[in-house]
């Protein structure tokens, strides 16, 4: 696990925006409403990769349950199929509830006010309880049906930000796969495409890293290469 | 009678090994590091040194070293390439089986390597038809735990073979009476992939378009960590590599240009070097090496998201399976497009086809193959040839005529 300099970047991007959230929120509400607009439009999903708190927080208890050597559950590939039409309907759901009743979810920007308001219902708190079992032991599965996620995930396909793939250099080893989050087949299946961007990706970067072939993945913005992967010797 | 039998055979068996050590040592660019792997293969094949380490034998590149040795075993390939053990194997194989099988059964009928009387249980992969019959042959001499493979890349079979990973830790388990310990299992991948980090370093090295390490040397070497220590090796290809590039620095002087080849199609083991030794004897250079003993034996790392047991098992499938470019799967797509990779990267001329006789697989992606070099406009070769070396001179034309096209082509 050594030599992830760019999971380390990300883990504290996302440590100092949730610090960020926690002393600046109130006040700048519009200016967050805005940064987090133009992002979505622009790159897609990155907002969930670098800057959400509650990604924040599955990614902590995935790295809890890292260390504590427990195994991850792999969703059978039926559930997969099943999550698809899920999202949706959380979101419309959730479209519902915000227009309708006015729900104004605080646990997106601040996941600790939320857990450790004195004031949590019964309800509240098995649900939360088993979101961050799940989410211990799937990576970021809250993150698969996130109904902000699925939203942002549309403008994935139009995004300056993308993930690409020399089919040819990939030799189909599945590192790309087994790192992955969000669980996106089409990264290690793809060969023939050269975008490979799916509306699940929250260009979290760990194929990239994970890749033992030369140049085989990269991550380009604009269509100029940022990252590509490479094999790591020392 | 019997003994005297015994007696001789061991004695071919000693000078064929000898005879291709000698050879290989007496090749042009010979470094003092690679004292270290010839004595490894020295003392293997030719001392037939005895020692209490105990064996779990394996065949094919499918199964994880790294699991035999979190049982506290040494790994030990029993693909054999011995000409004399063929001969021997050929009267209990059929005539049309391939010669590494033949040369394994001859080895596993008579007691006189080391690695094969030391090993306590031998792990068959069920790729070719030939493996997959030798479970029956092979369990006359020692306990084999037949591992089934999935013949094709789906996710299904993905966690088929997953499953047959954790089935052969549990038969393991129980024969041995050993628990799966995740700290050992953690602390072999470790060393393997140091070793793994190492091959990658000198195959880059091998690759160089001015390499000073021949084809056949590189071949020793990879074939050598099979019978090895993989940390103890890692420290010896490291220590190689860099003598490699102080050498780069030292001497800059202009030789004359080598036709470049790469090498693909069935294992090619020690002892059996004839068709590199031949090459290079004709004045070509292997730049390349695409066999599964020697450059894709260590080629792909093992890349774990997690250090649970389970984990570590998932990312063992994904390399020693999923990965693997063996030609029994049903596609042959993940072949092809690394071996246009490796024409690419070595800027090869040409590439031998070898296929040993008998070895069906390898024989089948011929025409992809021809079909891959024909796009990419180098000339493929197919050598057919067994270990024998009554066939030597033919090759030998066969293989000038080739390196004198490649050489007029330029």
């Amino acid at each position: 696990m050594k030599g992830r300099k760019i999971t380390i970047f990300r883990l504290l991007c996302l440590l100092v925006m949730a610090v960020i959230f926690m002393i600046a929120f109130n006040g700048f509400h519009i200016a967050f409403l805005i940064a987090s607009l133009t992002s979505a439009l622009l790159l897609g999903r990155i907002w969930c990769g670098y800057i959400c708190p509650l990604g924040f927080y599955q990614e902590l208890i995935s790295l809890l349950r890292k260390k504590l050597r427990i195994p991850k559950i792999i969703l059978p590939a039926r559930m997969k199929i099943m999550l698809k039409p899920i999202r949706y309907i959380v979101l419309v759901g959730f479209i519902v509830g915000m227009v309708a009743i006015g729900t104004r979810p605080l646990i997106y920007i601040r996941p600790d006010k939320v857990f450790f308001d004195s004031a949590l219902g019964i309800t509240s708190i098995i649900l939360l309880g088993a979101i961050t079992g799940v989410c211990f032991l799937s990576e970021r599965f809250f993150c698969r049906i996130c109904p902000l996620g699925t939203a942002r995930g549309f403008a994935n396909k139009t995004s300056l930000a993308k993930i690409k793939k020399k089919g040819s250099a990939c030799t189909h080893c599945r590192a790309c796969l087994e790192s992955c989050p969000m669980e996106i087949n089409d990264i290690y299946l793809e060969r023939e495409k050269e975008n490979v961007t799916d509306s699940n990706c929250i260009y979290c970067m760990k194929c990239i890293e994970a890749c033992p072939e030369k140049d085989a993945l990269s991550f380009t913005v604009c269509s100029k290469t940022v990252l590509r992967s490479k094999r790591n010797i020392k | 009678m019997i003994n005297k039998a015994i007696e001789r055979f061991e004695r071919n068996v000693v000078r064929t090994a000898r005879n291709t050590l000698d050879e290989l040592r007496s090749s042009q660019n010979t470094f003092g590091e690679m004292e270290y792997f010839y004595k490894v293969l020295n003392d293997t094949f030719v001392d037939l040194k005895k020692s209490t380490i105990k064996y779990i034998g394996s065949y094919c590149v499918m199964v994880p070293d790294e699991i035999i040795y979190a049982y506290g075993y040494r790994p030990v390939r029993l693909c054999a390439g011995n000409s004399v053990a063929a001969m021997l194997g050929d009267e209990i194989a059929p005539r049309d089986a391939c010669p590494v099988l033949k040369a394994s059964y001859g080895f596993s009928q008579m007691d006189i390597l080391p690695i094969y009387n030391q090993c306590e249980i031998a792990i068959l992969p069920m790729t070719c038809d030939g493996k997959r019959k030798s479970a029956e042959i092979i369990s006359d001499y020692v306990p084999v735990i037949p591992l089934s493979i999935p013949m094709e890349k789906s996710e299904e079979s993905f966690a088929e073979m997953l499953e047959n990973l954790k089935s052969l830790a549990k038969t393991l388990s129980k024969i041995t009476g050993r628990k799966l310990s995740n700290k050992r299992l953690v602390q072999s991948y470790k060393d393997i992939h140091q070793a793994q980090k190492q091959a990658f370093r000198l195959n880059e090295r091998f690759c160089h378009t001015d390499s000073h390490i021949s084809g056949s040397q590189y071949m020793a070497i990879m074939n050598s960590f099979c019978y090895a220590e993989p940390s103890e090796w890692a420290n010896k290809v490291d220590e190689f590599c860099n003598s490699i590039d102080s050498m780069t620095t030292d001497s800059n002087q202009k030789r004359r240009k080598k036709a470049r080849v790469l090498i693909a199609g069935s294992p090619i083991t020690f002892p059996n070097y004839k068709v590199p030794l031949l090459l290079e004897q004709m004045g070509a250079q292997i730049v390349g090496d695409e066999t599964c003993m020697s450059g894709r034996l260590l080629y792909d790392p093992v890349v774990p998201d997690d250090y649970s047991t389970d984990g570590i098992l998932r990312a063992l499938t994904a390399r020693y399976v999923t990965a693997c470019a063996c030609p029994v799967f049903d596609q042959l797509d993940d072949q092809i497009y690394r071996l246009t990779e490796k024409v690419k990267l070595t800027k090869a001329e040409g590439i031998i086809y070898y296929v040993l006789r008998g070895c069906t697989p390898y024989d089948f992606e011929l025409s992809k193959a021809e079909e891959a070099a024909e796009k990419m406009g180098i000339p493929l070769l197919r050598v057919e040839t067994d270990f024998s070396l009554e066939d030597t001179e033919q090759v030998k034309i066969r293989l000038e005529a080739f390196v004198e096209m490649l050489e007029q082509r330029r």
